[in-house]
């Protein structure tokens, strides 16, 4: 019984005294970077552009923007540190923006320590600046009043909620990336208005930068990776085919010949698969449930024959959008759908390799099959 | 009592006939000091009488009216004369010296004719004790609301009228060399598993000491494991739980002397079950089963979490409180473990002063605790208003315990868990927790796994434990303890409807 109580004396006792080992990292001692921008300058050097919090009881300013320049992403970081009493710390990362040049030479260089490190949240959003990562922060800094780091997270969260944007997030970026046949695509911000907007999709060959599409084609790569719910759909139709079915005569005749609809997606999805393996014939199914918010011209789908022509009208507009968007992603020879990965699957053996399929993906043939049904109107008198 | 008596006067002499003078003498002294023994001599009819017993613990009007009067009335004296004059019952003989002093003390009036070779004695004890009253520290909304006093008697009464049954026992044991504390085994005879009834009897006759002094401290000298924090028998002032527990085979421990009775053998979550989940809807009852639960995890773990994300994993932090809570501990000049471990002792600091404190001035402790000094200790920025919540979100947690020993071993280990966390940050907390657990499984509770039947599991008796079903469906009784009685009823003919208008 001593012995034990000896023990456990000694061993407290050294528990107590060696406790100096592990370094704290007391949440007031700390800078927290929340975005973090990457641009290269010239000389090939890095420049970091971090919005921080910092928790000071003498200072009520809760965030500011430090830069630092150096041969890696760390380096900066170490470099940003000695223009703050701060301690920086990547850990709380929510956004990640990097330059469009700097997207150009690949990024895989530049996230690689968010991979390493195992503080550094896997759930943080990439995302590519019009111009300069710089740019935008200090614009939106500018700009407005709003804290930066929170205003441009929180800008790309929402729209990733509404599945406007597919999901940006260092995971699936890496997962595409990794995936052979499957290429990444980031959202772009841009600052031509005063706050930073969402512009446009930006394609990515492996890491590498090469084009963008426009943002209404988000929602259709969108479909691609899942089943979406509650997004909006907005279509132009030409006039001609429902003059029948109008319910009020209209006055004048020279009124536009083209109506706008806005519609809720219910359920969309797609599938995929490979029809022909030699021909490299590929055919999509995509299905899209929806339900009508808002329609500009007084057309009365309650008709059994209006709704009909009015769901071939949409089925026609998508799959000419979605023959655009494939013809657009073959010329950049990115193939944000995955239909590479298809290809994998079906093909004898399975191993497919990136540069394998670069040669492959222009020459395939994609048939869009387009399911529309519209199954509510709203309440129409 | 009779079979101890038999079996004494086999071992020592008789001290009579003895003259009344010698007899006196003698008994004065053995009460050096001592003036409550009342010795009185009567010569009735040329014999002389002696009648002697503690005036404080005789009924002396019963002592006047149906023993003295009568005794001078007896024509001729002799212990069969006495006996059979006298109109008291149970009145018995002895001749030694030694039973006469025991029996004195527990109220006993003695009547010796001089000459005779017995001593005739009554029971006439006259015992005060409160009356019986609510429960004081295990409060209930629901059920009945009486308690246990201190009287065994009543006690034993009160059981007797709630377990009107044959088969219920109450075996008496006579602990302590120097002073006899009266102990009563109770258990259901037909239904609690003999082994634990032969380990209790055991464990409570090898007890070598002088005197038994409480309840906790018999159960302390009899549970399995004196080093952990953890206690082992449940400890009732309900008669209604008591009552409840025996009939469903585990064994009650009675002291004289002692509002409380031991319930063994008990689990970890008989701490945590209250007779009210009984008395609740199935659902309702389940629910708040389910929250203590709950509550002894948060009181465990919420502290320690905040001081191991506060001073080592600020990514843990979700971002909107990130700000929060980093403002609110830029100000504080200490580490957060300082921090926490300054509040959660002044949480215990106003519980003991609390508990301390004479009930009219109790009140002023809490609104001293409550308003005054939270928001004063924040204003000079001693700690951060977020760990205030924290700090009194656990400490409420522990006070969800039904037994208040158990509450206590949560707030205790808090601190331990607290320090951990300070020093180490989760890996210390995830070290605390498989500390516990394993320290828990290896516990006993009358030589029954103290997690059962979560280990050894035992699908049958969780609905008994982690949460309660509706009544039909709990027809078996815990089958971990083995009873030899499984069944409570057929559970065919209890969800069976009979209505008379089916």
């Amino acid at each position: 019984m001593r012995n034990i109580l000896k023990l456990v004396v000694l061993s407290l006792l050294l528990i107590t005294s060696l406790t100096g080992c592990v370094q704290t990292k007391s949440i007031e001692d700390l800078a927290i970077i929340n975005t973090r921008g990457v641009d290269i300058i010239e000389d090939n050097k890095i420049e970091t552009t971090l919005v921080i919090y910092k928790f000071d009881s003498q200072n009520q300013e809760l965030s500011s923007i430090v830069s630092g320049e150096g041969r890696t992403i760390k380096g900066a970081r170490k470099n940003a540190n000695y223009k703050t009493s701060f301690k920086l710390t990547p850990g709380q990362i929510r956004l990640e923006m990097f330059g469009k040049e700097t997207a150009k030479k690949g990024l895989l260089s530049y996230i690689d320590t968010q991979i390493r490190d195992a503080r550094v949240s896997d759930t943080m959003y990439l995302a590519l600046s019009e111009t300069t990562a710089k740019d935008v922060i200090i614009q939106t800094q500018e700009g407005s009043s709003v804290h930066v780091g929170k205003y441009l997270y929180e800008l790309i969260e929402q729209n990733v909620k509404d599945n406007i944007i597919p999901r940006v997030t260092l995971h699936d970026f890496l997962q595409t990336y990794y995936d052979n046949g499957h290429d990444p695509y980031l959202p772009v911000l841009s600052t031509a208005t005063k706050s930073p907007t969402l512009s446009a999709i930006a394609l990515f060959q492996d890491d590498k930068y090469v084009g963008q599409v426009p943002l209404s084609d988000a929602l259709l790569i969108n479909v691609f990776n899942k089943s979406i719910e509650n997004a909006t759909l907005e279509v132009q139709l030409p006039m001609q085919p429902f003059k029948k079915y109008l319910k009020s005569e209209r006055l004048d005749e020279n009124d536009e010949d083209t109506a706008h609809a806005l519609m809720k997606v219910l359920r969309g999805n797609s599938k995929s698969k490979i029809t022909n393996q030699q021909n490299m014939q590929f055919q999509t199914e995509i299905t899209f449930n929806v339900t009508m918010l808002e329609l500009s011209e007084e057309i009365d789908l309650k008709k059994p024959k209006a709704k009909e022509i009015f769901e071939e009208e949409v089925k026609k507009i998508f799959k000419k959008q979605y023959e655009q968007l494939f013809k657009n992603s073959q010329e950049l020879n990115s193939d944000p759908f995955g239909y590479g990965t298809i290809y994998r699957i079906n093909k004898h053996g399975g191993k497919l390799t990136d540069k394998e399929w670069r040669e492959k993906f222009p020459d395939i043939n994609v048939d869009f099959k387009i399911d529309f049904t519209l199954k509510g109107h709203g309440t129409t008198p | 009592m009779r079979k101890s008596r038999r079996h004494r006067n086999t071992q020592t002499k008789s001290i009579f006939p003895i003259k009344i003078d010698k007899f006196e003498k003698l008994l004065k002294d053995k009460f050096e000091n001592n003036p409550d023994l009342i010795f009185s001599t009567f010569d009735i009819g040329g014999k002389k009488v002696c009648v002697f017993y503690l005036s404080y613990q005789v009924k002396t009007d019963r002592l006047d009216n149906f023993l003295l009067k009568p005794l001078l009335n007896i024509s001729e004296l002799n212990t069969p004369n006495v006996l059979n004059e006298i109109p008291i019952g149970g009145g018995s003989t002895t001749d030694t010296l030694e039973e006469i002093l025991e029996d004195l003390l527990i109220g006993n009036v003695f009547v010796y004719v001089e000459g005779e070779d017995k001593a005739v004695f009554y029971l006439l004890v006259r015992k005060e004790s409160r009356d019986l009253s609510k429960a004081e520290n295990e409060s209930v909304v629901l059920g009945p609301q009486i308690a246990f006093s201190e009287s065994l008697i009543t006690n034993l009464n009160v059981i007797r009228w709630s377990i009107r049954s044959t088969d219920l026992v109450l075996e008496k044991l006579m602990i302590g060399k120097r002073a006899k504390t009266e102990v009563r085994i109770i258990y259901m005879k037909s239904i609690v598993n003999d082994k634990h009834i032969n380990t209790m009897r055991q464990r409570l006759q090898d007890l070598d000491l002088d005197k038994v002094d409480d309840t906790h401290v018999l159960a302390q000298l009899i549970e399995d494991s004196s080093s952990t924090i953890f206690p082992q028998y449940y400890l009732t002032e309900l008669v209604d739980r008591f009552s409840y527990t025996v009939s469903q085979g585990r064994i009650g421990v009675l002291v004289d002397n002692n509002p409380q009775a031991i319930l063994a053998p008990s689990t970890i979550f008989s701490f945590l079950e209250s007779t009210e989940d009984m008395y609740m809807r199935w659902n309702a009852g389940s629910f708040l089963r389910i929250l203590r639960f709950i509550a002894m995890f948060i009181s465990i773990i919420l502290t320690p979490l905040y001081v191991a994300a506060v001073t080592y994993h600020y990514e843990l932090i979700p971002p909107r409180e990130l700000i929060t809570i980093g403002q609110s501990r830029a100000i504080v000049p200490f580490p957060p473990i300082i921090e926490a471990l300054f509040l959660e002792f002044l949480i215990e600091l106003l519980r003991e002063a609390g508990a301390r404190l004479p009930s009219k001035v109790g009140q002023t402790i809490g609104i001293v605790g409550g308003v005054i000094i939270g928001q004063a200790v924040v204003q000079a920025g001693l700690t951060s208003s977020i760990l205030i919540i924290v700090i009194a979100f656990s400490a409420l947690a522990s006070f969800t315990a039904p037994s208040y020993e158990m509450g206590t071993t949560v707030r205790v280990i808090r601190f331990p868990m607290i320090i951990l966390a300070g020093m180490f940050g989760l890996i210390g907390i995830m070290y605390g927790l498989c500390f516990l657990v394993i320290h828990v499984l290896k516990l006993k509770s009358l030589g029954e796994p103290y997690l059962s039947p979560i280990y050894p599991f035992r699908w049958d008796d969780l609905n008994k434990v982690l949460f309660r079903p509706p009544y039909a469906y709990q027809y078996k009784r815990f089958l971990s303890l083995r009873p030899k009685d499984l069944f409570r009823f057929k559970k065919s003919e209890a969800i069976k409807k009979h209505d008379i208008d089916e």
